[in-house]
């Protein structure tokens, strides 16, 4: 075990991450990367992206006690409130951060990928909030799964763009958006919805959504007396984990990322990359992706779409191979009765990605002391969901 | 040398075909129309299920090879057998990163080399994702330019490729275009001088499907064309080996013409 490193090398978390891209895109990365750095070190963009975050968005977003939740796990519970942030998901912090960003460097058109509609909602909002076009990329059977969505992109003004290439899902969106980008690079931003992709991706990202472990660090200290002692968040590309984990990474905390199970890791049907992947590259990152023995990438499953993605950021396959956090997974089914659980325990429904951190929490309660705070990072809310709830529930999956 | 290092001495064409699409026998067809055709350099494509520099030609050839099928040692073994079949052209696969990864990169590099070819173009590795890796050691492996690449990039990209640079005409995926994009040739006489001053030679490609393409380019300093697409548009449209070779006939005649 070693120590995780504060920022990439090169592009690189030690082993993992790096910019495989076509070579057109190399100048465009850099100079992104180089504005990200500049932005960051601006005290007026800082400010300006505070104000967002503050006066439209709704941040701070609460840490809430779950008393009921704590009493049947044995340990003092805390969720960390995203999914009360403008949008209904932390998905909010990135996509405002990034079209600001956008904006200052000139570029006039967001481009996104989306799988189940949320990051493309949002990139819609923010082109819709600072005045920039945004094109997303949706493949064409997300797009017959995902109607309301698709509407509400377009309600909010972006055009929404069929992929049909692949298995005709997010991993080709992300595809198509990258080829998109290419053509037109010098005018367009891609506004990645995750801690995933090429270098500055994953730590530009994590730098907008380390706001949650930020606040969330300085609420339990003032209303506990104390870091947590675990952090617990769903992991998809990975960038609510990341932005939890971030400002903990050098504290005493247990993390804990929870993957997607599927139908169970030890079948094919999952979207655990770090726990059952193997080691590649996709998206322009070396990191955990699920892939055959010829390296051709696979389809993930979930029941939760905003975990069905192939791979993972490459900053968390780091903090694996440091063991700075421990990852495992949850399944579908334990991810609905989860969900259930919090609506009938506390009164809230959470979406179905960060149900799956949920489902750790109820499964592994033992694991923590009756004083221990555990904070759980919940994601966003769960009304995107409630059409698959009610299928899955109806099919009487759970009682 | 290599047989790929003298193979633009005279400038010449680069031919892609995907590997072992739509089958091996009749990729081994097309393969010998375009040799018969007189190419300088033949290049293979390893199907990867995210060819992120694809456009739809590629990508529908590529997604037809994979649903038959169709997997990287499908390709080393057609590889082995053109090299029976062509002692002297040199061969080229072009794949993505992921595939190399997976197979490791001395393996690669090895069962490659044993079937014959000579080089290597990961679309998707710049030579500084190429330094972070063990690295191929054998295969020449080729690096890419772009017009988004800066005078001072480019005279590091061209000091890291071996065998010849590859120059990206155009912002974009692959794919056939009916005109040359005027920018294609602006980079050409851009990397022309850098090129020759370290002696690299330079194909172009990405966009490039006509005779008069050729020619255009070549006049402006290019060591070579590279053609993929138009190639792979005849094997969808038509099927035709003998269209295929017309085709490359037409582009070897359109660089001869430009007398260089
Ligand atoms: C509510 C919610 N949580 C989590 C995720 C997963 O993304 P990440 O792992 O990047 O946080 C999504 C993605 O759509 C989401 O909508």
């Amino acid at each position: 075990m070693s120590d995780p490193v504060d920022e990439p090398k090169d592009g690189y978390f030690l082993h993992h991450g790096g910019r495989y891209v076509p070579e057109t895109l190399w100048a465009a990365l850099e100079e992104l990367g180089q504005a990200h750095d500049e932005a960051m070190a601006d005290r007026a963009f800082r400010e300006e992206l505070e104000g967002i975050f503050a006066e439209y968005g709704g941040r701070p977003t609460p840490l809430t006690h779950a008393p009921g939740l704590s009493e049947e796990i044995g340990a003092e519970v805390y969720l960390k409130r995203e999914d009360l942030v403008h949008g209904g998901a932390h998905k909010f912090n990135n996509v405002m951060a990034q079209a600001l960003l956008a904006r200052r460097m000139g570029k006039s058109e967001m481009i996104a990928e989306t799988g189940a509609g949320q990051h493309g909602v949002a990139t819609a909002m923010a082109g819709a909030a600072l005045d920039l076009d945004v094109t997303v990329y949706m493949g064409a059977k997300d797009i017959q799964r995902q109607q309301l969505n698709v509407f509400r992109m377009r309600l909010m003004g972006a055009d929404v763009e069929p992929v049909e290439a692949g298995a005709a899902t997010l991993k080709d969106a992300v595809n198509e958006a990258m080829r998109t980008w290419v053509a037109d690079v010098d005018d367009v931003h891609y506004c990645l919805g995750s801690v995933v992709g090429p270098d500055p991706y994953p730590r530009m990202v994590r730098d907008y959504q380390a706001v949650i472990g930020r606040e969330l660090r300085e609420q339990s200290l003032e209303q506990t007396g104390r870091i947590p002692d675990a952090a617990i968040a769903c992991v998809g590309g990975g960038s609510n984990a990341m932005g939890t984990f971030y400002p903990l990474r050098h504290d005493d905390t247990r993390l804990i990322g929870v993957e997607a199970g599927g139908e169970g890791t030890d079948t094919d049907e999952h979207a655990a990359s770090l726990v059952a992947g193997e080691e590649g590259v996709l998206h322009g990152a070396l990191s955990y992706l699920l892939q055959d023995e010829d390296g051709q990438v696979t389809e993930p499953h979930s029941v939760s779409a905003g975990l069905d993605y192939p791979a993972v950021g490459p900053e968390h396959a780091h903090y694996k191979d440091t063991g700075r956090a421990e990852y495992v997974a949850a399944t579908d089914e334990a991810a609905l009765a989860a969900t259930r659980w919090l609506c009938e325990t506390e009164g809230i429904l959470p979406a179905l990605e960060p149900a799956h951190a949920l489902a750790y929490l109820r499964e592994a309660g033992d694991e923590f002391a009756e004083d221990d705070v555990v904070a759980l990072t919940l994601s966003g809310r769960g009304d995107k969901d409630v059409h698959t709830l009610r299928d899955e529930m109806d099919m009487g999956e759970i009682a | 040398m290599t047989r790929l290092e003298g193979a633009l001495d005279e400038p010449g064409l680069v031919a892609y075909l995907v590997g072992d699409h739509p089958d091996r026998e009749r990729f081994l067809a097309y393969a010998d129309a375009l040799v018969d055709a007189g190419v300088s350099v033949l290049e293979v494509g390893i199907p990867f299920s995210d060819p992120i520099a694809d456009g739809p030609t590629i990508q529908t050839a590529v997604t037809e090879a994979l649903a038959e099928g169709v997997r990287p040692p499908d390709v080393i073994e057609a590889i082995a057998e053109l090299r029976d079949r062509h002692p002297h052209v040199p061969i080229v696969p072009m794949t993505y990163t992921n595939i190399v990864h997976r197979i490791g990169y001395d393996r690669f590099d090895q069962r490659l080399t044993e079937a014959g070819a000579d080089g290597a173009i990961l679309a998707d590795q710049p030579p500084e994702a190429a330094r972070h890796s063990t690295g191929l050691d054998e295969l020449d492996q080729v690096f890419l330019a772009s017009p988004a690449t800066d005078d001072e990039r480019l005279a590091t990209v061209t000091r890291s490729t071996r065998g010849f640079l590859y120059v990206v005409g155009l912002f974009g995926t692959t794919g056939a275009r009916e005109r040359l994009d005027p920018r294609t040739v602006e980079l050409v006489e851009r990397v022309a001088p850098i090129a020759d001053d370290q002696g690299t030679p330079f194909a172009v490609g990405f966009g490039v499907s006509r005779g008069d393409h050729a020619r255009h380019l070549v006049e402006a300093g290019a060591d070579g064309v590279v053609v993929g697409s138009a190639f792979v548009d005849e094997i969808l449209d038509r099927e035709d080996p003998k269209a295929v070779g017309d085709l490359a006939r037409e582009l070897v005649a359109g660089i001869e013409d430009a007398g260089k």
